[in-house]
């Protein structure tokens, strides 16, 4: 999972989430109960997740953007 | 204006939040503020052609980071103070007509993974105790954007609900020495008519104490506090069993049906909160296909909730249109 953080207006953050990195991810077939699996269970499906924690690079909004 | 008004009455605290007046309500589907912004088109609150799952700071917040002076002033009887907190909308999709129901396993896999990081990331935060992470669908909740989308509140105290919650959890521990809700899930699994779902991690039930006729709680098996226990596979369990409650609601009249989603965690504030139990909470306002369960005079002036229907006889109907999760691949 990866993040990416810009600002829109009023000085608000937005952070996009994208997973573009995991393809296949979900896709291992399970191998067993309680067996570790591939995917989410990558860092072992026995173990507390834990996401990376990556630096989040902040744009700026683009100019004369508008919000509803 | 903003800001928090305490009633001493309940022994809660009230956001006013005037300017939620004007937030955006119902805007037709090519104007949705949450849908990705086309080139040349209409600007949103996205500012990119496309997205997988976006998270921001509400527009229209009751609580804000750096919330405004309070407009009144307060007394012994009536504190006020500023409305100090986050608000956040986490958007699901950007495909505009589309529900977490009819999302993909694997894109509410995405979600709880979202959610995880943004309990993990607001409870940093000095000013907030409890991260809240909820969800209203349909209209008749009161919903004034239909595109697939929850929202995170971040407050900077305990809210009264899950603070009831909490003591009733330590008392039964101090009483029994085991957890509330491990109790409650035993109890439903030995019975199991009232269970409407279940995988290796999870059970979605119809509580025995239901105050809505189709109310499914959703807890783990494993006692634990947070979605930042537990593990990946726990967390791909979670989303399974949210998949089968959200579906198994739209078949259950053919509709896609509203309904309130909340999450309850432990606090953000630092204590030992070893004694609660993470679960999922959902609250139907539909009795029938084309009833209301009102939240009238005794739901609203006392407290007491009066459910027409049997929890039983409604677990039943929902665990007949509960279908197999089928992931891309397979695998539970």
């Amino acid at each position: 999972m990866r993040r990416r953080q810009i600002t829109i207006d009023g000085g608000r953050y937005l952070i996009f989430y994208s997973f573009e990195d995991e393809q296949g991810l979900d896709a291992a077939p399970s191998t067993g109960a309680t067996a570790t699996r591939a995917g989410a269970g990558a860092a072992g499906d026995d173990q507390p997740a834990r996401e990376p924690a990556l630096p989040q690079a902040v744009e700026p909004a683009a100019e004369g953007e508008r919000r509803v | 204006m903003s800001e928090l008004r305490w009633n001493p009455l309940l022994c809660e605290w009230v956001a006013t939040a005037t300017h939620r007046q004007d937030r955006t309500f119902l805007p037709p589907a090519d104007f949705c503020p949450l849908c990705p912004t086309a080139p040349g088109g209409f600007p949103t609150e996205i500012p990119e052609p496309t997205y997988d799952i976006v998270a921001f700071e509400n527009r229209f917040p009751s609580l804000q980071r750096n919330p405004p002076q309070p407009a009144v002033e307060g007394d012994d009887l009536h504190p006020v103070e500023p409305a100090r907190g986050v608000c956040e909308v986490v958007v699901y999709t950007p495909n505009h007509s589309s529900t977490l129901a009819r999302e993909p396993v694997e894109q509410i896999h995405k979600l709880v993974r979202v959610w995880a990081d943004r309990f993990r990331a607001l409870s940093e935060h000095d000013f907030v105790k409890y991260v809240f992470i909820f969800e209203n669908k349909g209209e008749a909740i009161g919903v004034t954007l239909h595109h697939p989308h929850g929202q995170i509140y971040a407050y900077p105290f305990v809210p009264p609900l899950v603070a009831r919650e909490l003591d009733q959890s330590l008392a039964h521990r101090e009483r029994t020495g085991r957890c509330l809700v491990c109790d409650i899930v035993e109890g439903e699994r030995r019975d199991g008519r009232r269970v409407v779902a279940e995988n290796e991690s999870f059970v979605a039930y119809v509580p025995f104490f239901a105050r809505y006729p189709y109310e499914v709680h959703v807890s783990s098996t494993r006692h634990l506090q947070s979605l930042t226990d537990m593990t990946g596979g726990e967390q791909r369990d979670l989303a399974s069993a949210i998949k089968q409650t959200t579906a198994a609601y739209d078949k259950l009249f053919d509709l896609s049906f509203p309904y309130m989603m909340v999450l309850h965690q432990r606090p953000s504030d630092g204590g030992d909160y070893s004694h609660y139990h993470f679960h999922v909470e959902f609250y139907p306002p539909l009795r029938a296909a084309t009833k209301l369960k009102y939240l009238a005079g005794s739901e609203t002036g006392a407290g007491m909730f009066i459910n027409d229907t049997l929890a039983e006889e409604k677990a039943g109907e929902l665990r007949s249109r509960v279908e197999p999760v089928v992931w891309a691949g397979g695998g539970r």
